[in-house]
């Protein structure tokens, strides 16, 4: 069985809505307008032990929503998960003992007391043996070169010393699944490598299960084999990484460095023009034709050097990004 | 015990927190004398504008200043003051979340909490208050049967733990309203009289007095400061220890259905 399966699952948000104005805030006093946000609609989804799952999507398309039902914080408005066997939101302790959560923005940790101490409080509260203890500790710190901050009051970590110990807090019990949302959010380069090594190392050695959300593309595909897009609270693309661009993308870069110098009419009868920059000149190329019509340029014109290349990814994932949702788009016909 | 272990690791971590805040602590003890001064010697005015009479509602002179002092002792350690601003905060910025994940019950981590940080409170304001009942020993009615002394401290848990469900129960009303701070405040004042803490109820008109002692909240002030005083018959005792134990599965099962009904509205912002 799969370790988290999530069956048509929907979350719809009542939001009051405000006109703009003083005039329109006293009306709201005596009727209230509702608008039903459907932030979650019919998502379904099944995700193995030990993957490592990738959640990307746009602010508000209803990742986070969907995050909060797979922990069990929120109820869905309608639809099925099991996590672990477990419905999240019943809130089981055997469930609760079994997955961790990580908040980048958000501080789990005893603010005034040293990082130990909230980290001896989870020990209680997930009944973690002493040795247990003693051992994930110690190793985890080691890892992430935080051993000398262990009695440093939280509130004088930096962020992203900070962030290791909410990793090492929210992985203390050894939960089977873990979400990790935004944990690299705010941190410089070089921290941001160290969180995501040492995700992609514990993952291998351990086995458990985890899905990250991540703005920073490099998260992504450092980490992550297969990929889930979010957008309008539906799942837009469910599969592995590099296939996106298979998928989504019709077109390919091609860049021409020319010998002589080519005009823009020569090429504007093939191609679209992403930039023209003598001797460079970028072209957009569809997927079917590019063989043929490099084939023709370099017959025709007096090139140096041609490289076909794919989109990059994050423009291909923005482009999934910036498509309207179905109400806008029928609002819009 | 097995099932308490966490909750002594919560209680040691309330402490080492609550002892960050010693010289706040000491001061608010300090500041909470004024206005139990200020209470007494409007009292003690009262006492003299009306030819220094007999009673009033039962009480003496002396014992009137006592019962004021009896109740900010008692507070001490009672008190749940901005224990439901805490919840209802924690309720609109999600800050729940992060209880809500682990396995541990939030209500009883929060009641753990609260009164592990209590008792250090006790600990550091006793300077400030000991010295307050030696300023004001000539005005002091000290408690003349043991027992009852006794009873009081079996009763301090009792009488917080009804402090704390009030408190929780009006702080998860921002389970359904948004911004309710000033409705705090109207419970505070509300309480404070329904409790007994700004006057003793044997004041009122006796159908009122008999009204508001069907509530819990005389449990928490009147009861303790004339049981004390030695107004409380054996029976009358017996018959508020009960109510006591009445009201706390009330509350309790009150709070328990609010803290579930919530939960299903409770929308984990902030994540």
């Amino acid at each position: 069985m799969a370790i988290i399966e999530v069956e048509r699952l929907s979350k719809e948000f009542r939001k009051y809505t405000k006109q703009p104005g003083l005039w329109n805030a006293f009306k709201g006093l005596f009727h209230r307008k509702y608008q039903i946000v459907r932030a979650v609609r019919e998502i379904s989804l099944t995700i193995e032990e030990g993957e490592l799952v990738g959640f990307l999507g746009p602010n508000g398309a209803g990742k986070t929503t969907t995050l909060k039902m797979l922990s069990g914080l929120i109820y869905p408005t309608a639809g099925a998960a099991h996590v672990m066997g477990f419905i999240p939101w019943e809130r089981r302790n055997e469930f609760r003992r079994n997955f961790g959560l990580v908040m980048g923005q958000r501080n789990q940790l005893w603010w005034d007391l040293p990082a130990s101490e909230s980290l001896l409080l989870n020990k209680e509260l997930y009944r973690v043996s002493d040795a247990g203890y003693e051992r994930t500790v110690g190793d985890l710190v080691t890892l992430l070169g935080v051993k000398e901050q262990l009695g440093t009051m939280v509130r004088e970590l930096s962020l992203g010393e900070r962030m290791k110990f909410e990793l090492i807090a929210a992985l203390l019990h050894s939960p089977r699944v873990v979400y990790l949302d935004e944990p690299t959010i705010g941190l410089d380069v070089v921290s941001q490598k160290n969180i995501r090594e040492f995700i992609r190392d514990y993952n291998r050695r351990h086995g458990n299960t985890f899905i990250l959300t991540s703005h920073y593309m490099d998260d992504i595909s450092a980490l992550c084999q297969r990929v889930i897009i979010i957008n309008h609270g539906r799942i837009r693309y469910d599969g592995r990484l590099r296939d996106i661009v298979d998928q989504f993308c019709q077109w390919k870069l091609v860049t021409l460095d020319c010998a002589k110098e080519v005009s823009r009419e020569q090429i504007e009868p093939y191609a679209e023009i992403v930039s023209y920059n003598l001797p460079q000149i970028k072209l957009r190329v569809a997927r079917a034709e590019c063989p043929s019509l490099c084939h023709r340029l370099m017959d025709t014109l007096e090139i140096r050097d041609l490289t076909v290349e794919e989109p990059p990814i994050e423009e291909i994932i923005g482009t999934i990004f910036t498509e309207q949702s179905d109400d806008a788009f029928a609002a819009s016909l | 015990m097995h099932l308490l272990r966490p909750y002594k690791q919560v209680a040691s971590v309330a402490m080492q927190e609550a002892l960050i805040y010693r010289w706040n602590m000491f001061l608010q003890g300090l500041v909470g004398l004024i206005p139990l001064f200020i209470t007494v010697m409007w009292w003690r005015a009262v006492y003299v504008a009306r030819g220094n009479a007999p009673a009033m509602g039962g009480y003496e002179r002396n014992e009137m200043t006592s019962y004021f002092l009896y109740i900010m002792l008692i507070h001490q350690f009672s008190s749940t003051f901005l224990i439901d601003f805490d919840i209802a905060w924690s309720i609109r910025n999600g800050h729940l979340n992060k209880y809500l994940i682990k396995p541990v019950e939030f209500p009883l981590y929060r009641w753990v909490y609260h009164i592990a940080n209590r008792a250090i409170n006790c600990l550091f304001v006793s300077l400030p208050i000991i010295m307050g009942i030696l300023l004001l020993r000539n005005y002091i009615y000290f408690p003349d049967n043991w027992r009852h002394v006794i009873v009081l401290f079996a009763m301090l848990l009792p009488i917080a733990l009804i402090s704390y469900l009030i408190s929780f129960c009006i702080g998860m009303i921002a389970f359904w309203m948004l911004e309710i701070s000033s409705l705090f405040w109207i419970f505070y004042s509300l309480r404070a009289i329904l409790s007994g803490a700004l006057f003793p109820l044997s004041l009122l008109p006796r159908p009122l007095e008999t009204a508001i002692c069907l509530l819990p909240f005389r449990l928490t002030s009147y009861f303790p400061a004339s049981l004390l005083l030695g107004k409380l018959n054996g029976w009358q005792i017996l018959g508020n220890i009960l109510s006591a134990v009445a009201w706390i599965m009330v509350l309790f099962l009150f709070a328990r259905f609010l803290w579930r009904r919530g939960l299903r509205r409770y929308d984990a912002a902030g994540i």
